[in-house]
């Protein structure tokens, strides 16, 4: 049971929490937290398979031991398996069938023969047809048990050719059920992954693992994000195998393989192939057949942002441009940029973030000026607004020799460093630097909670 | 008509930036300066795409940057002090790199790399600074799925060309603010904001400014404000940095 959580990691993030923010430490809390997570893995039914079957190991309570059947539920896992193993066989039972009539006609001549040549023999071991058939069946599957042996030079060299066939049938028979895996792997494998997928909704999708694709993904998988890739090089899936994701070669722009991708239940498709059309392609398609579902484009010629956009992306990104951008503004502020950007990465606990004033909050109907951002070791940058109204309520309100900046952005409206009367109406946007802990505390007091 | 003629007759001006490469970054990066596209020479190695690039109203000129000679002709060792390399092979851009740098030792170098790999070799030919593209728009990526709104709004202020700036001020020794705490400066006065300082002898690592952090503003320091450009130009004035 240790082995699924770490009880002092749920501890010590907790007492540093607690004192970073300067609130006496509540063990309850974290506790509690333990003691959940120690409860979800104890009502995992494989976890109570595994109980079951180890309760006969105690003895006095001879009941117990009708749990040892427990043990065979936990094969159930491979049922499946199974399953896949007999569509095989159905697949090939032409060849099945073929192999089959000549064994029954081999081993009915070699029986034959042997009763013939056998049955009067001195010494003999054979009595009746039956004993003739089992030694057919065991010389012929080249097991040779050798508790009855031909006496007879006839016999033996029935049972030679019978050895010669036997090979070859044995041969024959592997090569069959071989091929017949080899030929359905791929599609057993793809079979699989659309199962995963049906099992698991809410992944993403990501078409094209080049060197974007494979930077997103890690990103992805470091967020725990369950990731699909489709490219249509060989080699790129290879790779993205051996990196441990689900991966399938074929092309992204076809409605069928999208749709048993389940994209109608995906989270997001991310369109990064190298070719522009493509991506408009997909990105198209994707939104015909899911409304609702989050699409980043790339746009490998800046041009084209804006007919991804036009085609349903609700981000579309330009590689090439934005490298571009970032290094004109880089060499003009080398340490700023150094410094911002460092903020942004993951590894940086002081971080950005944007919270949604939703309704419960008591910070709405507040001036800005009336948060206490220093108490809470925040700076507020801005807020964003999603009318304009706001803008309009400020002139009446506020006389300021210090000039108002407002910035228009594609549905809001960005507030930078607004003045202290500057009113928080419902879902405004504050957008605050700080510890990452000092913004989860701030969350807390004034009940902003993510995606609610 | 030898290059150096050819330059000297169509940019009778010494431009301070030089961008190799007319691809779509190089046009980024010169489309950025805006006002101050005057100071921007962009080289190419395709007369068409010199064209291009002089419709766009930039001064352009068509060079063979393996000449030690035309690299001097265009003022690299002299009046050039920022050069970008965005030539779309990695090979050229390591050339370039490696012949500016042989020849402007204090020369900034900003590069861009694209091939794994690449960065290092660049990185060693003596650039500034490797931008790679895959790195940064995947870091866009996963930062626009995790908090969407935080990145359109950095990508319209900070990241555009929209009046509002990321900006570095240096602390020099006759400032009036000298020796006082990052918590004891007023900017009350500017509608500006201060992230923090960057004390390049400690680490070259941002020191948040609210972190409770007591540190005396020292020669050298960095401090690192966001605001609208006047804001920006008027602190660094009445404070004397």
């Amino acid at each position: 049971m240790w082995v699924y959580s770490d009880m002092h990691s749920s501890v010590i993030e907790h007492f540093e929490q607690a004192e970073f923010v300067d609130q006496p430490f509540r063990p309850g809390k974290a506790l509690k937290e333990i003691v959940f997570k120690k409860w979800e893995y104890m009502t995992q039914p494989m976890a109570i398979i595994h109980l079951l079957a180890i309760l006969p190991t105690y003895r006095p309570i001879r009941l117990f031991r009708i749990f040892l059947i427990f043990r065979l539920f936990k094969l159930l896992r491979y049922t499946n398996s199974l399953k896949q193993f007999t569509n095989v066989l159905t697949e090939k039972r032409f060849e099945l069938f073929t192999l089959g009539i000549f064994i029954s006609f081999v081993i009915f001549a070699a029986t034959a023969a042997i009763y013939i040549f056998e049955v009067d023999a001195k010494k003999t071991q054979i009595h009746t047809l039956y004993d003739d058939f089992y030694w057919s069946v065991v010389t012929l599957s080249t097991v040779g048990y050798g508790d009855i042996t031909p006496q007879t030079s006839q016999g033996r060299a029935v049972a030679m050719m019978l050895i010669v066939v036997g090979i070859g049938v044995i041969a024959f028979f592997t090569s069959i059920i071989v091929s017949a895996f080899t030929e359905k792997l791929p599609e057993i494998n793809k079979q699989r992954v659309f199962n995963e997928l049906e099992h698991h909704p809410q992944h993403s999708i990501l078409c094209g693992y080049g060197r974007l694709g494979q930077n997103v993904a890690e990103h992805l998988k470091n967020d725990n994000e369950r990731v699909m890739m489709i490219d249509n090089n060989d080699d790129q899936i290879a790779l993205a195998k051996q990196r441990g994701f689900l991966a399938l070669r074929g092309d992204a722009e076809s409605n069928e393989l999208l749709e048993s991708l389940n994209i109608k239940q995906a989270k997001r498709i991310l369109c990064l192939t190298d070719n522009d059309v493509s991506n408009v392609y997909i990105t198209l398609s994707s939104r015909q057949l899911n409304p609702d579902i989050e699409i980043i484009a790339k746009a490998n010629s800046a041009q084209n942002k804006i007919k991804l956009t036009r085609a349903g992306a609700n981000h579309a990104i330009a590689p090439y441009e934005t490298a571009g951008l970032i290094a004109a503004q880089y060499a003009g502020q080398p340490v700023a940029f150094e410094a911002f950007f460092g903020l942004l990465t993951d590894d940086d606990p002081i971080t950005v973030d944007a919270m949604r004033l939703h309704e419960g909050s008591d910070l709405i109907g507040q001036q800005s000026g009336a948060i206490d951002f220093d108490a809470h070791k925040l700076i507020l940058f801005g807020v964003a607004t999603e009318t304009e109204h706001n803008i309009d309520s400020l002139d009446s309100l506020h006389n300021s020799d210090i000039s108002q900046a407002s910035y228009q952005m594609e549905k809001a409206h960005f507030h930078f460093n607004p003045v202290s009367s500057f009113p928080l109406l419902k879902n405004d946007v504050l957008i605050v630097f700080g510890h990452k802990y000092s913004i989860a505390k701030f969350r807390e007091n004034h009940g902003l909670f993510k995606n609610r | 008509m030898t290059i150096e003629a050819n330059t000297k007759a169509e940019h009778s001006q010494k431009q301070s930036i030089v961008i190799f490469g007319g691809g779509q970054q190089g046009m980024a990066i010169a489309k950025w300066f805006g006002e101050r596209s005057d100071e921007v020479l962009i080289v190419t190695t395709n007369p068409i795409e010199k064209n291009e690039v002089e419709q766009e109203g930039f001064n352009a000129t068509v060079m063979e940057y393996c000449l030690d000679e035309n690299l001097q002709a265009i003022g690299i060792g002299q009046w050039v002090n920022t050069i970008f390399c965005m030539f779309s092979e990695d090979a050229q851009n390591v050339f370039v790199t490696l012949s500016a740098r042989a020849l402007a030792p204090n020369l900034r170098i900003l590069c861009i790399a694209d091939t794994n790999g690449s960065g290092q070799k660049l990185m060693a030919a003596g650039a500034t600074k490797v931008i790679d593209p895959y790195e940064i728009t995947g870091n866009r990526i996963s930062e626009l799925i995790r908090r969407p709104l935080m990145v359109e709004t950095l990508e319209h202020t900070i990241l555009s060309k929209a009046n509002l700036d990321l900006s570095e001020i240096k602390f020099e020794s006759e400032s009036s603010i000298r020796g006082k705490c990052l918590n004891e400066i007023n900017l009350d006065r500017y509608n500006l904001i201060l992230l923090g300082i960057v004390d390049q002898e400690m680490s070259e690592k941002l020191m948040f400014n609210t972190a409770g952090l007591d540190h005396q503003l020292d020669v050298n320091d960095y401090l690192v404000v966001i605001g609208p450009f006047e804001d920006i130009q008027l602190f660094r004035e009445e404070m004397n940095l």
